[in-house]
C-alpha cells in the first residue's frame, strides 16, 4: 500500500493548487470552470494543441534531465537555462554555415556542436567546485544572465538577419531541420531524443555501479567520501553531461521547433524543467508525466489568456503551486 | 570625464545599491539563523509590483511599502512551514519560493495591464542629495542590523541557533522559531527591496525587472562575511556596476553594446564569488533543518 500513498501526493497537491487558484482567479472576477475549461480545450482540444503539448514537452523534458542528473551527485545546475541559449546559438550558428550537406550528415554534427557547448557553458562552475570549493549556485545562475545577454546582442547586431526588423537570425537551411511528422503541426522526429534520454538516466543512475556511486554522493557527500567514492569525478561526469543536455534542448528549438535563433527563445524552459525534475522526485518515471502535464498547462495556458482573458502568469503561479504542494505531501508522507 | 559625470555616477550608483541592500540585510538575518533562503529574487519581483499596485490604489507610497512587506510575508510563511515545519530542502524550497513569487508578480502585473490600466506613479521624493528617504532608511536599517546581530541578546540568539542548533536548544531556545522569524524578516525585507525598484526609482513595474539583484543580495551576504552593515559596501559594488552600465549607455558609448555593459553586474558577481567564496565560513547551521530528537 506504500506505492499507492506514493501516488496520491500528486492528485492531493494537484487539488490544493486547483483550489488556491480557483480563490484567486475569483479575486480577479473570472470563473474558474471557464478558466480551467480553457485550459483543457487549449491543450487537448484539437490535435495541433496536442502536437503543440509534445513539442513543448522536449525542452522541459531534457532541462528536467539537465537538473536532476547533477542533482543526483550532489550538484547544484541551476544555470540550465543559460546552457540551453549557447546550445541553441551553437545550434544555429553551424547550421547556418556548414553549407547544403545531408541532414544525415549535418544534423548529428550540430547535436554534438549543441552538446559541448552545453558542456563548455557549465565548465566554469562545475572546476571551480571541484578545484577550489565554490559553490555552483550562484556562478551557473550568473551565467544564465550572461548567456541570455550575449544571445540578445548577437541577434540584435553580428547575426541578425540582414533587413529584417525583429532580432532574429536567418532560417535555417531545411536540410537542417527535423522532420515534422503532421505538417502544419510541429511535432518533429526530435520527441523521440528526450525519451531516450530518459530510459538512458534511469538505466545509468538505478542500473550501473556509476548510477550508484552518483546516488550515494547526492544523498551523503560524507558518506561517499568514507566509501572511498571520488565526488569530485562524479561532480565532473554529472555536471558536464547535465550542461550538454541542457545545450541539447537547445538544439531542439532550432532544429524541431522554430528553424532560427530569436532573442528570448526560451521562456523560462529550464527554471519550469527544475519544478518538472522536483516534481517527479528525480526519477525518469516522475519526470516524463511530470513534464508533459507541464506542457499542457503552458499550451492550455495561452487559450486562457486568449479565450477566458486569464493572463498566462496564472500559469506560472499555478505549476509553481503545484509543484511546492506535492513536493511537500511527499517530505510530509515520509515522515511518517 | 567632468566632475558632474563622476557625482551623477556616486549618486546613481547609492540609488541602484538600495535595493540589493535591504534584501542583503533581510538574508544576513535568514542565513545566521541557519536558514539558506535562494527564493529572494521571486520575493523582491512580488514586493516590487504590490508596493507599486499597493501605491496607485492607495494614493500612499508607505501603504505601497506595507502592501509589499505583507504580500512577502505571506509568501514567506510558506517557505518557513514547507522548509523548517516540514523539511524540504532549502535551496529546493527556495528555488519553487522564487517562480512562485515571479509568476504572482507576472500575473499581477498582467492582469492589471490586461484591464486597461498602466501604472505609473510619482516614487518617494529626494530629500537630500537627489535620494529618496528609502536610501537612507537602508543604510540606517544596516548599521541598527549590525548592532542587533552582534551587541545585543537576541543577536547572539540568532547567532548561536545558527552555528549550533543542538547546544541551543539545550540552554532552551526555541531553535525552529528564531529561524521562522528571521526567514519571515529576510521576506519582509527582501519585499521592501523589490518594492524601492518601482516606487522609490522608477515608478512603473515590468516583467523581469529584478533581473538577478536578488541572487546578487545573496552573493553580498556571503561576501561582506554575513555581517549586514558592511553590507552596505558590498551593495554598493552591485549598485556602481549598474549605475556605470546605465551610464555609459546613456553617453552613447554604442561602440560596445549595451547588451555587453548590461553583462558587468553579472560579470563582477562571478569574479568577486571565484575570489571571495574560499574564504568565506557560512554559519556552521546552514541547510541544515533542525530536529529535536
Amino acid at each position: 500500500m506504500v506505492s499507492l500513498k506514493k501516488f496520491l501526493v500528486y492528485p492531493l497537491g494537484f487539488l490544493a493548487a486547483l483550489i488556491i487558484s480557483s480563490i484567486v482567479l475569483l479575486l480577479i472576477n473570472v470563473d474558474p470552470l471557464v478558466a480551467f475549461g480553457a485550459i483543457l480545450q487549449g491543450s487537448l482540444g484539437t490535435p495541433y494543441n496536442i502536437s503543440e503539448v509534445f513539442v513543448r514537452t522536449i525542452p522541459l523534458l531534457i532541462t528536467a534531465l539537465a537538473f536532476a542528473l547533477p542533482y543526483s551527485s550532489g550538484f547544484w545546475n541551476i544555470g540550465g537555462e543559460g546552457q540551453l541559449y549557447i546550445g541553441a546559438l551553437a545550434s544555429v550558428v553551424l547550421a547556418l554555415n556548414m553549407g547544403e550537406i545531408p541532414g544525415l550528415i549535418s544534423i548529428p554534427l550540430i547535436m554534438l556542436a549543441a552538446f559541448v557547448a552545453g558542456m563548455a557553458w557549465i565548465a566554469l562552475p562545475v572546476f571551480a567546485k571541484i578545484k577550489l570549493g565554490i559553490n555552483e549556485i550562484f556562478v551557473t545562475v550568473a551565467l544564465n544572465f550572461i548567456a541570455i545577454l550575449f544571445i540578445n546582442f548577437l541577434v540584435t547586431g553580428p547575426i541578425k538577419e540582414p533587413g529584417n526588423v525583429n532580432p532574429q537570425t536567418p532560417v535555417i537551411p531545411a536540410s537542417t531541420w527535423l522532420l515534422r511528422f503532421f505538417p502544419p503541426a510541429r511535432i518533429h522526429i526530435g520527441i523521440i531524443l528526450p525519451f531516450v534520454l530518459a530510459i538512458l538516466f534511469y538505466l545509468i543512475i538505478y542500473k550501473t555501479s556509476l548510477g550508484y556511486q552518483i546516488r550515494v554522493s547526492g544523498s551523503s557527500i560524507r558518506a561517499a567520501n568514507y566509501a572511498g567514492i571520488k565526488t569530485s569525478r562524479l561532480f565532473l561526469i554529472t555536471g558536464l553531461v547535465g550542461g550538454g543536455l541542457a545545450g541539447l534542448a537547445g538544439m531542439e528549438e532550432i532544429l524541431g521547433a522554430h528553424h532560427l535563433l530569436i532573442a528570448g527563445i526560451s521562456p523560462g524552459f529550464a527554471f519550469t524543467g527544475i519544478l518538472v525534475a522536483v516534481m517527479g522526485r528525480f526519477h525518469p518515471l516522475g519526470i516524463i508525466p511530470a513534464a508533459i502535464f507541464f506542457a499542457a498547462l503552458m499550451v492550455g495556458g495561452e487559450t486562457m489568456q486568449r479565450g477566458a482573458n486569464v493572463p498566462y502568469g496564472m500559469i506560472s503561479v499555478i505549476v509553481a503551486l503545484i509543484a511546492l504542494l506535492v513536493f511537500a505531501f511527499q517530505r510530509m508522507g515520509q515522515k511518517e | 570625464m567632468d566632475l558632474s559625470f563622476l557625482s551623477d555616477l556616486l549618486a546613481t550608483s547609492l540609488t541602484m545599491t538600495t535595493p540589493i541592500l535591504f534584501a542583503a540585510i533581510g538574508e544576513t538575518f535568514t542565513e545566521r539563523s541557519g536558514v539558506l533562503n535562494l527564493g529572494i529574487e521571486g520575493l523582491m519581483a512580488t514586493g516590487a509590483f504590490m508596493g507599486l499596485w499597493f501605491t496607485f490604489i492607495s494614493g500612499s507610497l508607505w501603504i505601497g511599502v506595507l502592501g509589499a512587506i505583507v504580500a512577502c510575508l505571506l509568501l514567506t510563511l510558506i517557505m518557513g512551514v514547507v522548509c523548517i515545519r516540514i523539511g524540504v530542502h532549502q535551496v529546493i524550497g527556495g528555488l519553487l519560493l522564487l517562480m512562485l513569487g515571479d509568476g504572482i508578480s507576472r500575473f499581477g502585473f498582467q492582469a492589471v495591464t490586461s484591464a486597461g490600466t498602466y501604472i505609473r506613479i510619482q516614487t518617494f521624493p529626494a530629500i537630500i542629495f537627489g535620494q529618496s528617504i528609502l536610501v537612507f532608511l537602508a543604510l540606517f536599517l544596516a548599521v541598527v542590523a549590525g548592532l542587533i546581530l552582534f551587541k545585543t541578546s537576541a543577536g547572539l540568539k540568532i547567532r548561536a541557533v545558527g552555528e549550533n542548533p543542538r547546544a541551543s536548544d539545550t540552554v532552551g531556545i526555541n531553535v525552529n522559531r528564531v529561524r521562522f522569524i528571521c526567514l519571515l524578516f529576510g521576506g519582509a525585507m527582501a519585499g521592501i527591496g523589490g518594492a524601492t525598484l518601482t516606487i522609490g526609482i522608477l515608478g512603473h513595474f515590468g516583467e523581469g525587472m529584478i533581473a538577478g539583484r536578488g541572487w546578487l543580495a545573496i552573493i553580498v551576504v556571503i561576501l561582506s562575511r554575513w555581517n549586514p552593515t558592511i553590507a552596505i559596501g558590498g551593495s554598493f559594488l552591485f549598485g556602481f556596476a549598474y549605475s556605470l552600465a546605465a551610464r555609459l549607455i546613456v553617453l552613447g558609448l554604442a561602440q560596445v553594446s549595451y547588451h555587453f555593459l548590461l553583462m558587468l553586474p553579472y560579470l563582477l558577481a562571478i569574479i568577486t564569488i571565484l575570489f571571495v567564496y574560499r574564504r568565506a565560513r557560512p554559519p556552521a547551521g546552514l541547510l541544515i533543518p533542525y530536529r529535536r530528537e
